[in-house]
Formats: C-alpha cells, sequence, structure tokens
C-alpha cells in the first residue's frame, strides 16, 4: 500500500513540475534567445 | 515538422496512436499490424518530413546494392557494399563540393536524418551472412523510416524491429499505453522543462566567448548537462511514442553520470551508438588486428588502436570539423588509457591507481573523474570551447 501510494505521489510530482515548467517556460510572454545552444534535433536539422 | 520539436507533431503523433487503436480494433482483419507501421511512418514522411523524395531515394538505393550484394551475388567482403551505402552521407558529410551545374551535388542529396538511416542500413547489411533471403521490402522501408526514431534514434536493429512486428495488434494495448505515457512525460520533462531551464539559466548567463576560467567551467558543466537532458528527453520521448504504437525503442541513456569508466561510460550514454560502433568497426576492426601477424605478440596495443579508430570516427561523424574530431580523439584517449590501465592492474594482480582504498571510495573517486573526464570531451564537442 505505501509503495502504491508512493508511486502516486511520484507520478503526481512529476506532472506537476511538468505542467508548472511547461507553463511557465513556454507561456509567450517569457522568451529569451541569447546564447542557447542547438537542440541534438536542431544540431542534427543544421547539418544538412 | 520534426518529431518532438513542436506543438504540431504532438498533436500529429496522438492522431497517430488514435489511428492505431483504430486499425487494431476495426480494421485488423484488413490491414495486418506491419502494415499499419508502415502506413503511420508513410503518412509522416510524405506530408510532414523535409526532403521525403530523398529518403524515399535513399531507402530504394539501400535496399537494392544490400538485395544484390548479399542476396544474389553474396559477396562475402562487406566492404564495397558499405562503402557504397555510405556515399550519400559521406558526400553531404565531406567539405568537398561537387558543383555540378545547375545544383551542388552535396545540396541535393542531404536531408535530415540521413546520419541515423545510415546507421540503420549498415546495421542491416553488416548483420546479414552473404547469400541471406532478401529482406522484406516494406519492413525495410518500415524500418529505415519509423516515425519516432527516423531522425536522431535511438538506432534499432532490423531483427529486433521484425520481431516487434511480428507481434501484431497484440502490443497496442493498455499496459503499453501507459508505459509510453509514462516514458513521454518524463521526456517532456527532460527536454522542455530541465533542458531548457538549463539553457536560459545557466547557459545564457556565460558567454561561450569568455576566456575567465569560471566562465568555461560553468560552459562545460552546463552543457553537459543540458545535451543530457536534451537528448534523453527525446530519447524518452521516441521510446514512449513507439510503445504507444506497439513497437519497443530500444533505451538509449541509463544513467551517464554514474559512470566510472570510459567503457560503462558508453553503455549508459548514446547506449546504442556505443553499441553500434562496437559492434560494426570496433569488433569486426580487432578481429583483423588480430588476424595480422606483426600483431599478434602486442594484444594491448591492438585494443588500444581499435579504440582510438572508433572513437575517432565516432568524432568524424558528427562532421568534419575540429571540435567533433578532437572530441572522439579525447573519447578514444580516455578508453586507451584505462584499457591499458585495467590491463597492467590485471598483470601486476593489484589496483595501481587506488592501491587497497575500500570499494565504496574508489567506486565514488571513479565516477566523479568519469564525470568531469566526460564533461571536458562533450565541451570540447559543443564548440563553446574559446580556444577552438
Amino acid at each position: 500500500m505505501n509503495k502504491h501510494a508512493g508511486l502516486v505521489l511520484r507520478n503526481l510530482l512529476v506532472y506537476l513540475i511538468l505542467i508548472t515548467g511547461l507553463l511557465l517556460l513556454w507561456s509567450p510572454l517569457n522568451n529569451t534567445d541569447q546564447n542557447q545552444p542547438a537542440s541534438t534535433i536542431q544540431f542534427v536539422y543544421q547539418q544538412f | 515538422m520534426l518529431p518532438f520539436a513542436s506543438i504540431d507533431f504532438f498533436v500529429f503523433l496522438t492522431g497517430t496512436i488514435i489511428l492505431m487503436g483504430g486499425f487494431r480494433f476495426l480494421l485488423r482483419r484488413w490491414i495486418p499490424f506491419p502494415a499499419a507501421i508502415l502506413i503511420l511512418s508513410l503518412i509522416y514522411l510524405l506530408f510532414f518530413y523535409p526532403k521525403p523524395v530523398h529518403v524515399l531515394i535513399l531507402a530504394g538505393w539501400a535496399y537494392l546494392i544490400t538485395t544484390l550484394f548479399i542476396s544474389v551475388f553474396r559477396i562475402r567482403n562487406k566492404v564495397p557494399g558499405i562503402l557504397l551505402l555510405l556515399i550519400p552521407l559521406l558526400l553531404v558529410k565531406s567539405t568537398i563540393r561537387f558543383d555540378t551545374y545547375p545544383f551542388a551535388l552535396n545540396d541535393v542529396i542531404s536531408f535530415a536524418g540521413l546520419s541515423y538511416i545510415s546507421f540503420r542500413i549498415i546495421s542491416l547489411y553488416m548483420d546479414l551472412e552473404p547469400g541471406a533471403r532478401p529482406v522484406n521490402a516494406f519492413r525495410y522501408l518500415s524500418y529505415l523510416i519509423f516515425t519516432p526514431t527516423i531522425l536522431i534514434g535511438p538506432i534499432d536493429r532490423y531483427h529486433h524491429f521484425s520481431k516487434d512486428l511480428d507481434g501484431g495488434y497484440s502490443q497496442v494495448n493498455a499496459a503499453g499505453l501507459k508505459q509510453g505515457l509514462d516514458w513521454m512525460v518524463y521526456g517532456l520533462l527532460y527536454k522542455f522543462v530541465i533542458a531548457e531551464v538549463i539553457s536560459r539559466y545557466w547557459l545564457d548567463r556565460f558567454s561561450p566567448e569568455s576566456r575567465a576560467w569560471l566562465d568555461m567551467l560553468m560552459n562545460m558543466y552546463g552543457y553537459y548537462l543540458y545535451l543530457f537532458f536534451d537528448f534523453a528527453g527525446y530519447s524518452y520521448m521516441a521510446m514512449g511514442a513507439g510503445k504507444m504504437l506497439g513497437m519497443a525503442v530500444p533505451v538509449n541513456f541509463h544513467f551517464p553520470f554514474l559512470a566510472r569508466n570510459p567503457q560503462d561510460f558508453w553503455r549508459r550514454f548514446h547506449i546504442t551508438l556505443g553499441d553500434w560502433l562496437k559492434d560494426y568497426f570496433f569488433t569486426p576492426l580487432y578481429t583483423s588486428f588480430t588476424r595480422q601477424k606483426r600483431l599478434k605478440a602486442y594484444p594491448l596495443l591492438r585494443q588500444n588502436v581499435a579504440l582510438f579508430l572508433t572513437f575517432l570516427l565516432m568524432g568524424c561523424w558528427n562532421g568534419f570539423s575540429g571540435n567533433f574530431i578532437l572530441s572522439g580523439a579525447l573519447f578514444g584517449l580516455y578508453s586507451m588509457v584505462h584499457n591499458s590501465y585495467v590491463y597492467y592492474c590485471r598483470r601486476r594482480q593489484r589496483d595501481l591507481f587506488f592501491g587497497n582504498l575500500p570499494e565504496r571510495y574508489v567506486k565514488l573517486f571513479s565516477i566523479i573523474i568519469m564525470f568531469n573526464l566526460a564533461a571536458f570531451a562533450i565541451y570540447i564537442f559543443s564548440g563553446r570551447c574559446p580556444w577552438l
């Protein structure tokens, strides 16, 4: 029972961080782009 | 629309999973599972992927060469076939330009994902014994263009992929959906939250042009963490999407920060690339060295040269520029030093560096050393080092 509760709590935490993070980082008002490195996808794409 | 790079793709992916459900419950009598995978991959390739015709031409070329060399002519020596299969990749990666009028040949044959598709092509070509029956052309195409892995892997093996296709619709189930969704959530968290936070609030604060030690150190550690979360996030999402469609995409990352030595590192970081290099470059090269009479008496030299060349190839594969080649050479150097260290420790029957230090401290120090060495080599790779 405890293990099950722990799992549920962990999943809730992951979803909470994910949703908060996505909302904070990817809202149109918050967009900085200075020295950002190319993501792996961009890196592969830029080579071609 | 590149895989996992925009909201559009996730909308498309949701549609694909719903369609797969439709195939499973309504059309399974008419559309078998392998056909469903091919149809869904083709929809993405033809309507949303950049340069779909290029991908199809390469797939056709690779199938022709593989069938002719393996099944028709039964050629034992694999080198000519590999060179022919690699021509497009070599042309694109090389700095030599073929400016044939009215276009440059290099540009015409290039498309995103060429490297990873080439890895899969070579993998199957190497696995087939001369005289083997030709592989099914539709399965071959599915293997090359499977949507979740088309752009940057993980690099699956044909026999594994084909086995999954044989598994049929039973693999599209609630457990798979749940597992896939879990991986997808972790992927999203890694790539779009953690990697993004590192990028915006860590790497952005330290200029890559600065030669101050603190800036360089922060760039080094920051980029290593960024690369891991970005790439592992992508790989998790590919695994998740694959699982939801009923296909098991191989694991690509497994706690690389806990690696204790270079060998261990490549079993944890970009695992499918490490395995690919080991199986299709290191092992054949080492075997050919072993056959050479002059090298018979030098087992350590044989291993070290094969190791160094393997990592040098990995560097060159990223591109023929100084930072990639140097980074590959650095990983090669690490592997050679570690291999020699293990060799001499075995011969002397004692640990030459850590002596009698308790195991838990040896483990801790090994992890710290490897973390820093890997961070440095990846810093060189990143192109953010102001000296390069």
